[in-house]
Protein backbone atom coordinates (compact mmCIF):
# COMPACT_ATOMS: atom_id res chain seq x y z
CA UNK A 1 0.00 0.00 0.00
CA UNK A 2 2.64 2.52 1.06
CA UNK A 3 4.46 1.98 -2.22
CA UNK A 4 1.32 3.03 -4.13
CA UNK A 5 0.93 6.11 -1.94
CA UNK A 6 4.53 7.22 -2.42
CA UNK A 7 4.44 6.48 -6.15
CA UNK A 8 1.17 8.38 -6.60
CA UNK A 9 2.54 11.39 -4.70
CA UNK A 10 5.68 11.29 -6.83
CA UNK A 11 3.72 11.15 -10.09
CA UNK A 12 1.30 13.82 -8.88
CA UNK A 13 4.11 16.22 -8.02
CA UNK A 14 5.75 15.48 -11.34
CA UNK A 15 2.43 16.31 -13.03
CA UNK A 16 2.37 19.63 -11.17
CA UNK A 17 5.85 20.28 -12.51
CA UNK A 18 4.78 19.46 -16.05
CA UNK A 19 1.77 21.71 -15.53
CA UNK A 20 4.01 24.65 -14.63
CA UNK A 21 6.38 23.91 -17.50
CA UNK A 22 3.60 23.77 -20.10
CA UNK A 23 2.02 26.98 -18.82
CA UNK A 24 5.41 28.69 -18.96
CA UNK A 25 6.16 27.53 -22.50
CA UNK A 26 2.76 28.67 -23.75
CA UNK A 27 3.37 32.07 -22.20
CA UNK A 28 6.83 32.23 -23.82
CA UNK A 29 8.84 31.76 -20.62
CA UNK A 30 11.47 29.04 -20.09
CA UNK A 31 9.71 27.87 -16.93
CA UNK A 32 11.03 25.74 -14.08
CA UNK A 33 12.30 22.19 -14.65
CA UNK A 34 9.54 19.58 -14.41
CA UNK A 35 10.87 18.16 -11.15
CA UNK A 36 10.63 21.60 -9.56
CA UNK A 37 7.57 20.70 -7.48
CA UNK A 38 9.36 17.63 -6.11
CA UNK A 39 12.35 19.76 -5.11
CA UNK A 40 9.94 22.30 -3.69
CA UNK A 41 8.34 19.69 -1.47
CA UNK A 42 11.68 18.34 -0.28
CA UNK A 43 12.89 21.86 0.35
CA UNK A 44 9.89 22.61 2.54
CA UNK A 45 10.42 19.39 4.46
CA UNK A 46 13.91 20.49 5.44
CA UNK A 47 12.83 23.94 6.61
CA UNK A 48 12.41 24.91 10.22
CA UNK A 49 8.85 24.17 11.28
CA UNK A 50 6.80 25.54 14.06
CA UNK A 51 3.23 26.35 14.95
CA UNK A 52 2.30 30.03 15.19
CA UNK A 53 1.37 31.07 18.70
CA UNK A 54 -1.91 32.61 17.56
CA UNK A 55 -2.99 29.46 15.73
CA UNK A 56 -5.51 26.92 16.85
CA UNK A 57 -2.87 24.23 17.27
CA UNK A 58 -5.05 21.15 16.87
CA UNK A 59 -6.74 22.32 13.69
CA UNK A 60 -3.46 23.68 12.34
CA UNK A 61 -1.79 20.28 12.48
CA UNK A 62 -4.83 18.04 12.08
CA UNK A 63 -5.87 19.46 8.70
CA UNK A 64 -2.50 18.48 7.28
CA UNK A 65 -2.97 14.91 8.48
CA UNK A 66 -6.58 14.86 7.32
CA UNK A 67 -5.67 16.11 3.85
CA UNK A 68 -3.13 13.31 3.51
CA UNK A 69 -5.65 10.79 4.87
CA UNK A 70 -8.43 11.95 2.54
CA UNK A 71 -6.40 11.58 -0.61
CA UNK A 72 -4.77 8.36 0.54
CA UNK A 73 -8.30 7.07 1.10
CA UNK A 74 -9.28 8.19 -2.39
CA UNK A 75 -6.29 6.35 -3.83
CA UNK A 76 -7.20 3.21 -1.87
CA UNK A 77 -10.72 3.55 -3.21
CA UNK A 78 -9.40 3.33 -6.74
CA UNK A 79 -7.20 0.35 -5.86
CA UNK A 80 -9.99 -1.59 -4.13
CA UNK A 81 -12.52 -0.53 -6.82
CA UNK A 82 -15.06 0.80 -4.33
CA UNK A 83 -17.91 3.25 -4.78
CA UNK A 84 -17.66 6.43 -6.84
CA UNK A 85 -20.04 8.09 -4.38
CA UNK A 86 -17.42 7.66 -1.68
CA UNK A 87 -14.90 9.43 -3.89
CA UNK A 88 -17.37 12.28 -4.17
CA UNK A 89 -17.64 12.36 -0.38
CA UNK A 90 -13.86 12.52 0.00
CA UNK A 91 -13.70 15.27 -2.57
CA UNK A 92 -16.27 17.28 -0.63
CA UNK A 93 -14.34 16.67 2.60
CA UNK A 94 -11.36 18.26 0.88
CA UNK A 95 -13.36 21.49 1.06
CA UNK A 96 -13.33 21.15 4.85
CA UNK A 97 -9.56 20.83 4.69
CA UNK A 98 -9.24 24.04 2.67
CA UNK A 99 -11.56 25.70 5.10
CA UNK A 100 -9.77 24.41 8.17
CA UNK A 101 -6.34 25.36 6.84
CA UNK A 102 -7.62 28.87 6.28
CA UNK A 103 -9.26 29.28 9.68
CA UNK A 104 -6.59 27.64 11.80
CA UNK A 105 -4.01 30.41 11.95
CA UNK A 106 -6.11 33.51 12.51
CA UNK A 107 -4.35 35.36 9.68
CA UNK A 108 -6.72 37.57 7.67
CA UNK A 109 -5.26 36.34 4.35
CA UNK A 110 -5.83 32.69 5.01
CA UNK A 111 -9.24 33.50 6.44
CA UNK A 112 -10.16 35.22 3.18
CA UNK A 113 -9.05 32.09 1.36
CA UNK A 114 -11.27 30.03 3.63
CA UNK A 115 -14.28 32.27 3.04
CA UNK A 116 -13.72 32.10 -0.70
CA UNK A 117 -13.57 28.35 -0.38
CA UNK A 118 -16.98 28.38 1.32
CA UNK A 119 -18.44 30.73 -1.25
CA UNK A 120 -17.24 28.59 -4.15
CA UNK A 121 -18.93 25.51 -2.72
CA UNK A 122 -20.66 25.28 -6.10
CA UNK A 123 -17.44 23.79 -7.47
CA UNK A 124 -18.28 20.47 -5.80
CA UNK A 125 -21.68 20.12 -7.39
CA UNK A 126 -20.57 19.32 -10.96
CA UNK A 127 -19.00 16.16 -9.54
CA UNK A 128 -22.34 15.19 -8.02
CA UNK A 129 -24.14 15.70 -11.32
CA UNK A 130 -21.41 13.69 -13.02
CA UNK A 131 -21.87 10.86 -10.49
CA UNK A 132 -25.65 10.95 -10.91
CA UNK A 133 -25.39 10.76 -14.70
CA UNK A 134 -23.02 7.81 -14.51
CA UNK A 135 -25.45 6.08 -12.17
CA UNK A 136 -28.32 6.65 -14.60
CA UNK A 137 -26.33 5.10 -17.44
CA UNK A 138 -24.53 2.20 -15.78
CA UNK A 139 -27.02 1.47 -12.96
CA UNK A 140 -24.19 1.17 -10.46
CA UNK A 141 -21.65 3.40 -8.78
CA UNK A 142 -19.14 0.72 -7.86
CA UNK A 143 -15.96 1.29 -9.87
CA UNK A 144 -15.69 -2.42 -10.65
CA UNK A 145 -19.18 -2.41 -12.21
CA UNK A 146 -18.36 0.71 -14.20
CA UNK A 147 -15.21 -1.00 -15.51
CA UNK A 148 -17.22 -4.08 -16.47
CA UNK A 149 -19.80 -1.89 -18.18
CA UNK A 150 -17.09 -0.20 -20.21
CA UNK A 151 -15.45 -3.48 -21.12
CA UNK A 152 -18.76 -4.52 -22.70
CA UNK A 153 -20.20 -1.25 -24.00
CA UNK A 154 -17.11 0.82 -24.77
CA UNK A 155 -15.91 4.02 -23.09
CA UNK A 156 -18.37 6.14 -21.14
CA UNK A 157 -16.75 9.25 -22.58
CA UNK A 158 -19.09 9.25 -25.56
CA UNK A 159 -22.23 8.02 -23.81
CA UNK A 160 -21.89 10.31 -20.82
CA UNK A 161 -20.14 13.27 -22.42
CA UNK A 162 -21.75 15.94 -20.16
CA UNK A 163 -20.57 13.97 -17.11
CA UNK A 164 -17.04 14.03 -18.52
CA UNK A 165 -17.26 17.79 -18.98
CA UNK A 166 -18.48 18.14 -15.40
CA UNK A 167 -15.59 16.13 -14.00
CA UNK A 168 -13.19 18.09 -16.18
CA UNK A 169 -14.59 21.29 -14.68
CA UNK A 170 -14.13 19.86 -11.21
CA UNK A 171 -10.48 19.01 -11.86
CA UNK A 172 -9.97 22.42 -13.46
CA UNK A 173 -11.38 24.21 -10.43
CA UNK A 174 -8.92 22.42 -8.15
CA UNK A 175 -5.80 22.81 -10.26
CA UNK A 176 -3.13 25.38 -9.39
CA UNK A 177 -2.99 28.56 -11.51
CA UNK A 178 -6.41 27.74 -12.96
CA UNK A 179 -9.19 30.17 -13.83
CA UNK A 180 -11.15 29.15 -10.71
CA UNK A 181 -8.37 28.96 -8.13
CA UNK A 182 -9.57 31.99 -6.21
CA UNK A 183 -8.87 30.29 -2.88
CA UNK A 184 -5.13 30.63 -3.44
CA UNK A 185 -5.12 33.83 -5.46
CA UNK A 186 -2.07 36.05 -5.14
CA UNK A 187 -3.99 39.13 -4.02
CA UNK A 188 -4.47 37.31 -0.74
CA UNK A 189 -0.77 36.26 -0.65
CA UNK A 190 -1.16 32.49 -1.05
CA UNK A 191 -4.78 32.20 -0.03
CA UNK A 192 -5.78 29.59 2.49
CA UNK A 193 -2.32 28.06 2.95
CA UNK A 194 -0.45 31.32 3.48
CA UNK A 195 0.31 30.49 7.10
CA UNK A 196 1.34 26.88 6.63
CA UNK A 197 5.07 26.62 6.11
CA UNK A 198 7.91 24.20 6.57
CA UNK A 199 6.90 20.59 7.06
CA UNK A 200 3.19 21.42 6.95
CA UNK A 201 3.52 23.09 3.58
CA UNK A 202 5.68 20.31 2.18
CA UNK A 203 3.24 17.61 3.26
CA UNK A 204 0.29 19.54 1.92
CA UNK A 205 2.13 19.89 -1.37
CA UNK A 206 2.56 16.13 -1.39
CA UNK A 207 -1.12 15.58 -0.52
CA UNK A 208 -2.19 17.91 -3.31
CA UNK A 209 0.06 16.04 -5.71
CA UNK A 210 -1.74 12.90 -4.65
CA UNK A 211 -5.04 14.71 -5.20
CA UNK A 212 -4.14 15.69 -8.75
CA UNK A 213 -3.07 12.14 -9.56
CA UNK A 214 -6.21 10.60 -8.05
CA UNK A 215 -8.60 12.97 -9.81
CA UNK A 216 -6.95 12.50 -13.20
CA UNK A 217 -6.74 8.74 -12.68
CA UNK A 218 -10.45 8.69 -11.83
CA UNK A 219 -11.23 10.57 -15.00
CA UNK A 220 -9.37 8.08 -17.16
CA UNK A 221 -10.73 5.10 -15.22
CA UNK A 222 -14.35 6.20 -15.31
CA UNK A 223 -14.58 7.64 -18.80
CA UNK A 224 -12.08 5.70 -20.86
CA UNK A 225 -12.10 2.39 -19.04
CA UNK A 226 -9.57 -0.31 -18.20
CA UNK A 227 -6.75 0.23 -20.70
CA UNK A 228 -3.73 -0.89 -18.68
CA UNK A 229 -1.34 1.18 -16.59
CA UNK A 230 0.97 2.60 -19.32
CA UNK A 231 -1.92 3.85 -21.45
CA UNK A 232 -3.69 5.19 -18.34
CA UNK A 233 -0.58 7.17 -17.42
CA UNK A 234 -0.41 8.47 -20.98
CA UNK A 235 -4.07 9.49 -20.73
CA UNK A 236 -3.36 11.28 -17.46
CA UNK A 237 -0.46 13.14 -19.06
CA UNK A 238 -2.55 14.24 -22.05
CA UNK A 239 -5.34 15.35 -19.72
CA UNK A 240 -2.88 17.31 -17.59
CA UNK A 241 -1.42 19.07 -20.62
CA UNK A 242 -4.90 19.99 -21.84
CA UNK A 243 -5.64 21.45 -18.40
CA UNK A 244 -2.39 23.40 -18.54
CA UNK A 245 -3.45 24.88 -21.86
CA UNK A 246 -6.70 26.07 -20.33
CA UNK A 247 -4.88 27.49 -17.31
CA UNK A 248 -2.27 29.23 -19.47
CA UNK A 249 -4.69 31.07 -21.72
CA UNK A 250 -7.40 32.03 -19.22
CA UNK A 251 -6.95 34.73 -16.60
CA UNK A 252 -8.11 34.04 -13.06
CA UNK A 253 -11.76 34.95 -12.74
CA UNK A 254 -13.06 37.14 -9.96
CA UNK A 255 -14.76 35.27 -7.09
CA UNK A 256 -18.16 36.43 -8.32
CA UNK A 257 -17.57 35.19 -11.88
CA UNK A 258 -16.10 31.93 -10.60
CA UNK A 259 -19.23 31.13 -8.63
CA UNK A 260 -21.43 32.17 -11.56
CA UNK A 261 -19.64 29.96 -14.07
CA UNK A 262 -19.56 26.97 -11.71
CA UNK A 263 -23.22 27.34 -10.81
CA UNK A 264 -24.29 27.66 -14.45
CA UNK A 265 -22.32 24.54 -15.41
CA UNK A 266 -23.90 22.59 -12.57
CA UNK A 267 -27.35 23.91 -13.45
CA UNK A 268 -27.06 22.92 -17.12
CA UNK A 269 -25.89 19.41 -16.27
CA UNK A 270 -28.59 19.06 -13.62
CA UNK A 271 -31.22 20.02 -16.19
CA UNK A 272 -29.77 17.45 -18.60
CA UNK A 273 -29.91 14.77 -15.89
CA UNK A 274 -33.49 15.61 -14.94
CA UNK A 275 -34.40 15.45 -18.63
CA UNK A 276 -32.64 12.09 -18.94
CA UNK A 277 -34.06 10.68 -15.73
CA UNK A 278 -37.64 11.82 -16.11
CA UNK A 279 -38.37 11.94 -19.83
CA UNK A 280 -35.92 9.58 -21.50
CA UNK B 1 7.76 16.27 21.46
CA UNK B 2 11.34 15.19 21.83
CA UNK B 3 13.25 14.05 18.79
CA UNK B 4 13.47 10.49 20.16
CA UNK B 5 9.66 10.13 20.23
CA UNK B 6 9.28 11.45 16.70
CA UNK B 7 11.92 8.98 15.54
CA UNK B 8 10.15 6.16 17.34
CA UNK B 9 6.77 7.05 15.80
CA UNK B 10 8.30 7.30 12.33
CA UNK B 11 10.06 3.95 12.60
CA UNK B 12 7.09 2.07 14.09
CA UNK B 13 4.53 3.45 11.63
CA UNK B 14 6.92 2.92 8.73
CA UNK B 15 7.52 -0.72 9.65
CA UNK B 16 3.79 -1.28 10.17
CA UNK B 17 3.04 0.22 6.76
CA UNK B 18 5.59 -2.05 5.07
CA UNK B 19 4.26 -5.11 6.90
CA UNK B 20 0.69 -4.17 5.92
CA UNK B 21 1.69 -3.72 2.33
CA UNK B 22 3.39 -7.13 2.26
CA UNK B 23 0.53 -8.82 4.07
CA UNK B 24 -1.95 -7.22 1.68
CA UNK B 25 -0.08 -8.57 -1.35
CA UNK B 26 0.29 -12.05 0.19
CA UNK B 27 -3.45 -12.05 1.06
CA UNK B 28 -2.67 -12.61 4.77
CA UNK B 29 -4.70 -9.48 5.51
CA UNK B 30 -7.66 -8.73 3.25
CA UNK B 31 -7.20 -5.80 0.89
CA UNK B 32 -9.84 -3.48 2.45
CA UNK B 33 -8.42 -3.97 5.95
CA UNK B 34 -4.89 -3.25 4.73
CA UNK B 35 -6.22 -0.19 2.89
CA UNK B 36 -8.02 1.23 5.95
CA UNK B 37 -5.02 0.71 8.22
CA UNK B 38 -2.68 2.32 5.68
CA UNK B 39 -5.01 5.32 5.45
CA UNK B 40 -4.74 5.79 9.21
CA UNK B 41 -1.00 5.19 9.38
CA UNK B 42 0.09 7.16 6.29
CA UNK B 43 -0.41 10.67 7.78
CA UNK B 44 1.31 9.63 11.02
CA UNK B 45 4.28 8.27 9.10
CA UNK B 46 4.59 11.17 6.69
CA UNK B 47 4.23 13.89 9.33
CA UNK B 48 6.77 12.28 11.64
CA UNK B 49 9.24 11.75 8.79
CA UNK B 50 8.71 15.36 7.74
CA UNK B 51 9.37 16.58 11.27
CA UNK B 52 12.54 14.51 11.40
CA UNK B 53 13.77 16.13 8.19
CA UNK B 54 13.36 19.57 9.69
CA UNK B 55 14.63 18.52 13.13
CA UNK B 56 18.23 18.70 11.91
CA UNK B 57 18.29 22.45 12.30
CA UNK B 58 16.46 22.85 15.60
CA UNK B 59 17.15 21.65 19.08
CA UNK B 60 14.57 21.01 21.76
CA UNK B 61 10.91 20.53 20.98
CA UNK B 62 9.69 19.48 17.55
CA UNK B 63 7.67 21.23 16.26
CA UNK B 64 8.64 24.34 18.15
CA UNK B 65 5.56 26.06 19.59
CA UNK B 66 6.56 29.63 19.27
CA UNK B 67 6.14 33.21 18.45
CA UNK C 1 -28.83 -7.48 3.45
CA UNK C 2 -28.25 -3.92 2.47
CA UNK C 3 -25.78 -4.41 -0.35
CA UNK C 4 -26.62 -1.57 -2.67
CA UNK C 5 -24.30 -1.04 -5.60
CA UNK C 6 -24.28 2.65 -4.74
CA UNK C 7 -22.41 2.94 -1.49
CA UNK C 8 -20.51 -0.28 -1.00
CA UNK C 9 -21.04 -3.35 1.12
CA UNK C 10 -22.90 -3.44 4.42
CA UNK C 11 -20.58 -3.64 7.41
CA UNK C 12 -22.93 -3.67 10.38
CA UNK C 13 -26.66 -3.52 11.10
CA UNK C 14 -28.59 -3.19 14.36
CA UNK C 15 -32.23 -4.22 13.91
CA UNK C 16 -34.76 -2.36 16.10
CA UNK C 17 -37.98 -3.63 14.53
CA UNK C 18 -38.12 -2.03 11.11
CA UNK C 19 -35.82 0.83 12.11
CA UNK C 20 -32.36 -0.48 11.33
CA UNK C 21 -29.32 1.70 12.00
CA UNK C 22 -26.61 0.43 9.68
CA UNK C 23 -23.09 1.11 8.52
CA UNK C 24 -22.20 0.77 4.89
CA UNK C 25 -18.69 1.51 3.64
CA UNK C 26 -19.94 4.97 2.78
CA UNK C 27 -21.63 5.90 6.06
CA UNK C 28 -18.86 4.30 8.11
CA UNK C 29 -16.31 6.54 6.38
CA UNK C 30 -18.43 9.61 7.03
CA UNK C 31 -18.96 8.60 10.67
CA UNK C 32 -15.21 8.17 11.16
CA UNK C 33 -14.63 11.71 9.91
CA UNK C 34 -17.37 13.07 12.17
CA UNK C 35 -15.72 11.48 15.19
CA UNK C 36 -12.39 13.04 14.27
CA UNK C 37 -13.96 16.48 14.00
CA UNK C 38 -15.89 16.10 17.26
CA UNK C 39 -12.60 15.32 18.99
CA UNK C 40 -10.96 18.35 17.41
CA UNK C 41 -13.74 20.69 18.53
CA UNK C 42 -13.83 19.14 21.99
CA UNK C 43 -10.15 19.47 22.79
CA UNK C 44 -8.65 22.15 20.60
CA UNK C 45 -8.21 25.73 21.68
CA UNK C 46 -9.50 28.55 19.45
CA UNK C 47 -7.15 30.63 17.35
CA UNK C 48 -6.48 34.31 18.02
CA UNK C 49 -7.58 36.35 15.06
CA UNK C 50 -5.11 38.89 13.74
CA UNK C 51 -6.53 42.25 12.78
CA UNK C 52 -4.75 44.94 10.89
CA UNK C 53 -4.93 48.50 12.18
CA UNK C 54 -6.00 50.74 9.34
CA UNK C 55 -3.71 53.60 8.46
CA UNK C 56 -0.57 51.97 9.75
CA UNK C 57 1.40 48.77 9.50
CA UNK C 58 0.48 47.63 13.01
CA UNK C 59 -1.64 44.64 13.79
CA UNK C 60 -3.04 43.12 16.94
CA UNK C 61 -4.19 39.70 18.01
CA UNK C 62 -7.59 39.41 19.65
CA UNK C 63 -7.67 37.65 22.97
CA UNK C 64 -10.30 35.02 23.70
CA UNK C 65 -10.99 34.10 27.29
CA UNK C 66 -11.55 30.45 28.02
CA UNK C 67 -14.92 31.25 29.58
CA UNK C 68 -16.13 32.82 26.33
CA UNK C 69 -15.56 29.65 24.38
CA UNK C 70 -17.46 27.31 26.69
CA UNK C 71 -20.82 27.80 25.09
CA UNK C 72 -19.43 27.58 21.55
CA UNK C 73 -17.51 24.47 22.44
CA UNK C 74 -20.54 22.79 23.95
CA UNK C 75 -22.66 23.65 20.91
CA UNK C 76 -19.94 22.49 18.52
CA UNK C 77 -19.86 19.13 20.26
CA UNK C 78 -23.66 18.99 20.19
CA UNK C 79 -23.56 19.82 16.50
CA UNK C 80 -21.02 17.05 15.94
CA UNK C 81 -23.24 14.57 17.77
CA UNK C 82 -26.26 15.64 15.71
CA UNK C 83 -24.20 15.18 12.55
CA UNK C 84 -23.11 11.75 13.72
CA UNK C 85 -26.77 10.89 14.31
CA UNK C 86 -27.75 12.08 10.86
CA UNK C 87 -24.97 10.03 9.31
CA UNK C 88 -25.62 6.72 11.04
CA UNK C 89 -29.41 6.73 11.36
CA UNK C 90 -31.43 4.27 9.33
CA UNK C 91 -34.64 6.24 9.38
CA UNK C 92 -35.78 9.17 7.26
CA UNK C 93 -37.62 10.90 10.11
CA UNK C 94 -34.66 10.67 12.43
CA UNK C 95 -32.52 12.04 9.66
CA UNK C 96 -34.77 15.09 9.28
CA UNK C 97 -34.76 15.62 13.04
CA UNK C 98 -30.99 15.52 13.19
CA UNK C 99 -30.80 17.86 10.20
CA UNK C 100 -32.92 20.43 12.01
CA UNK C 101 -30.82 19.96 15.13
CA UNK C 102 -27.71 20.70 13.08
CA UNK C 103 -29.33 23.90 11.83
CA UNK C 104 -30.17 25.05 15.37
CA UNK C 105 -26.75 24.23 16.83
CA UNK C 106 -25.08 26.00 13.91
CA UNK C 107 -26.73 29.24 14.93
CA UNK C 108 -25.89 28.61 18.55
CA UNK C 109 -22.17 28.09 17.82
CA UNK C 110 -21.83 31.72 16.74
CA UNK C 111 -24.42 33.09 19.17
CA UNK C 112 -21.75 33.92 21.73
CA UNK C 113 -19.82 36.05 19.24
CA UNK C 114 -19.96 39.75 20.01
CA UNK C 115 -19.67 40.83 16.36
CA UNK C 116 -22.83 42.45 15.03
CA UNK C 117 -22.25 41.33 11.41
CA UNK C 118 -21.85 37.75 12.51
CA UNK C 119 -25.00 37.85 14.62
CA UNK C 120 -26.96 39.44 11.77
CA UNK C 121 -25.83 36.72 9.40
CA UNK C 122 -26.68 34.08 11.99
CA UNK C 123 -30.15 35.54 12.39
CA UNK C 124 -30.80 35.52 8.64
CA UNK C 125 -29.43 32.03 8.29
CA UNK C 126 -31.66 31.01 11.19
CA UNK C 127 -34.76 32.22 9.37
CA UNK C 128 -33.81 30.22 6.26
CA UNK C 129 -33.04 27.15 8.37
CA UNK C 130 -36.37 27.36 10.19
CA UNK C 131 -38.33 27.74 6.95
CA UNK C 132 -36.42 24.79 5.52
CA UNK C 133 -37.89 22.53 8.18
CA UNK C 134 -41.22 22.65 6.31
CA UNK C 135 -40.03 20.81 3.17
CA UNK C 136 -37.82 18.61 5.35
CA UNK C 137 -40.63 17.25 7.53
CA UNK C 138 -43.04 17.49 4.60
CA UNK C 139 -40.93 15.02 2.63
CA UNK C 140 -40.84 12.63 5.61
CA UNK C 141 -44.64 12.88 5.81
CA UNK C 142 -45.03 12.19 2.09
CA UNK C 143 -42.70 9.19 2.30
CA UNK C 144 -44.66 7.76 5.22
CA UNK C 145 -47.99 8.39 3.52
CA UNK C 146 -47.03 6.77 0.22
CA UNK C 147 -44.93 3.82 1.37
CA UNK C 148 -46.11 3.18 4.94
CA UNK C 149 -42.60 3.15 6.35
CA UNK C 150 -39.75 5.54 7.01
CA UNK C 151 -37.02 2.95 7.32
CA UNK C 152 -34.25 3.44 4.78
CA UNK C 153 -33.44 -0.23 5.30
CA UNK C 154 -36.88 -1.29 4.05
CA UNK C 155 -37.12 1.33 1.33
CA UNK C 156 -33.67 0.64 -0.11
CA UNK C 157 -33.70 -0.33 -3.73
CA UNK C 158 -37.52 -0.40 -3.95
CA UNK C 159 -37.85 2.87 -5.83
CA UNK C 160 -41.23 3.38 -4.13
CA UNK C 161 -40.56 6.92 -2.91
CA UNK C 162 -42.12 9.63 -5.12
CA UNK C 163 -39.79 12.09 -6.81
CA UNK C 164 -41.50 14.99 -5.04
CA UNK C 165 -40.54 13.64 -1.61
CA UNK C 166 -36.91 13.28 -2.70
CA UNK C 167 -36.89 16.81 -4.12
CA UNK C 168 -38.37 18.22 -0.89
CA UNK C 169 -35.84 16.33 1.18
CA UNK C 170 -32.97 17.83 -0.81
CA UNK C 171 -34.57 21.28 -0.65
CA UNK C 172 -34.87 20.99 3.12
CA UNK C 173 -31.25 20.01 3.61
CA UNK C 174 -30.21 22.79 1.23
CA UNK C 175 -32.01 25.23 3.50
CA UNK C 176 -30.05 23.90 6.47
CA UNK C 177 -26.94 25.25 4.88
CA UNK C 178 -25.61 24.10 1.51
CA UNK C 179 -25.41 25.69 -1.91
CA UNK C 180 -27.01 27.99 -2.96
CA UNK C 181 -28.53 28.93 0.40
CA UNK C 182 -25.20 28.75 2.24
CA UNK C 183 -24.50 32.35 1.23
CA UNK C 184 -26.16 33.45 4.45
CA UNK C 185 -23.42 31.55 6.22
CA UNK C 186 -20.46 33.31 4.63
CA UNK C 187 -20.42 36.05 7.28
CA UNK C 188 -20.78 33.51 10.08
CA UNK C 189 -17.37 32.21 9.14
CA UNK C 190 -15.88 35.47 10.44
CA UNK C 191 -16.70 34.43 13.99
CA UNK C 192 -13.81 33.44 16.18
CA UNK C 193 -12.84 29.95 17.19
CA UNK C 194 -11.59 27.87 14.26
CA UNK C 195 -12.51 24.43 15.68
CA UNK C 196 -16.11 25.49 16.31
CA UNK C 197 -16.64 27.47 13.14
CA UNK C 198 -15.17 24.60 11.17
CA UNK C 199 -17.90 22.41 12.64
CA UNK C 200 -20.61 24.65 11.11
CA UNK C 201 -19.32 24.04 7.65
CA UNK C 202 -18.45 20.43 8.25
CA UNK C 203 -21.89 19.49 9.57
CA UNK C 204 -23.78 20.95 6.63
CA UNK C 205 -21.49 19.28 4.10
CA UNK C 206 -21.93 15.95 5.87
CA UNK C 207 -25.71 16.38 5.85
CA UNK C 208 -25.49 16.98 2.15
CA UNK C 209 -23.39 13.86 1.60
CA UNK C 210 -25.81 11.75 3.61
CA UNK C 211 -28.89 13.11 1.85
CA UNK C 212 -27.29 12.35 -1.51
CA UNK C 213 -26.90 8.75 -0.42
CA UNK C 214 -30.47 8.54 0.95
CA UNK C 215 -31.98 9.97 -2.22
CA UNK C 216 -30.02 7.59 -4.44
CA UNK C 217 -30.82 4.56 -2.29
CA UNK C 218 -34.53 4.91 -1.52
Amino acid sequence: MIEYIIAAMFIGLLLHGIHRKVIARIQGRPGPPIWQELLHTLKFLAKESWIPKTASQGVYVAVVGISIAIWTAALMLLITQESLLLLFALYVLHKIVEHGIGLASGSPYSKFGAIRSVVSAASELPLLSSVALIYLITGSLMLRDIETYQAINGPLLFVAFPAAIALYMVILSKIHYGPFSIVEAKEIVSGYWTEHFGVWRGLMNAAFGLKTFVLLYTFVMVFIGPIGLPLTLLGILILMISLSFVCAITPMLSPYDTVTVQTITTGLIAIYIIYLGVFA
Amino acid sequence: MKKRYVQLIAIISGILLIILSGAGHQAIVSLPVAAVLSIILAPVFLISVGLLFSAEITDGDIPFMGY
Amino acid sequence: MFDQNIEGAELFALPFGDIVPFFSVYTATLAAFVVVFILISAFDRPERQLNIVFGGDAYYAKEIKESDTRFSRFMAIACGCATLGAVVTGDVFNFTLFAVLVGITNIAIVASAGNRHVLNAAFQYGIVAMIATVPLFGSAAIILATTGTLSIWTLAGMGAVPLLAKALLILGVMGEGIAPLYIGKAEIIRAQGAPFVLMIHFSSLLLFLRVTEIVLVI
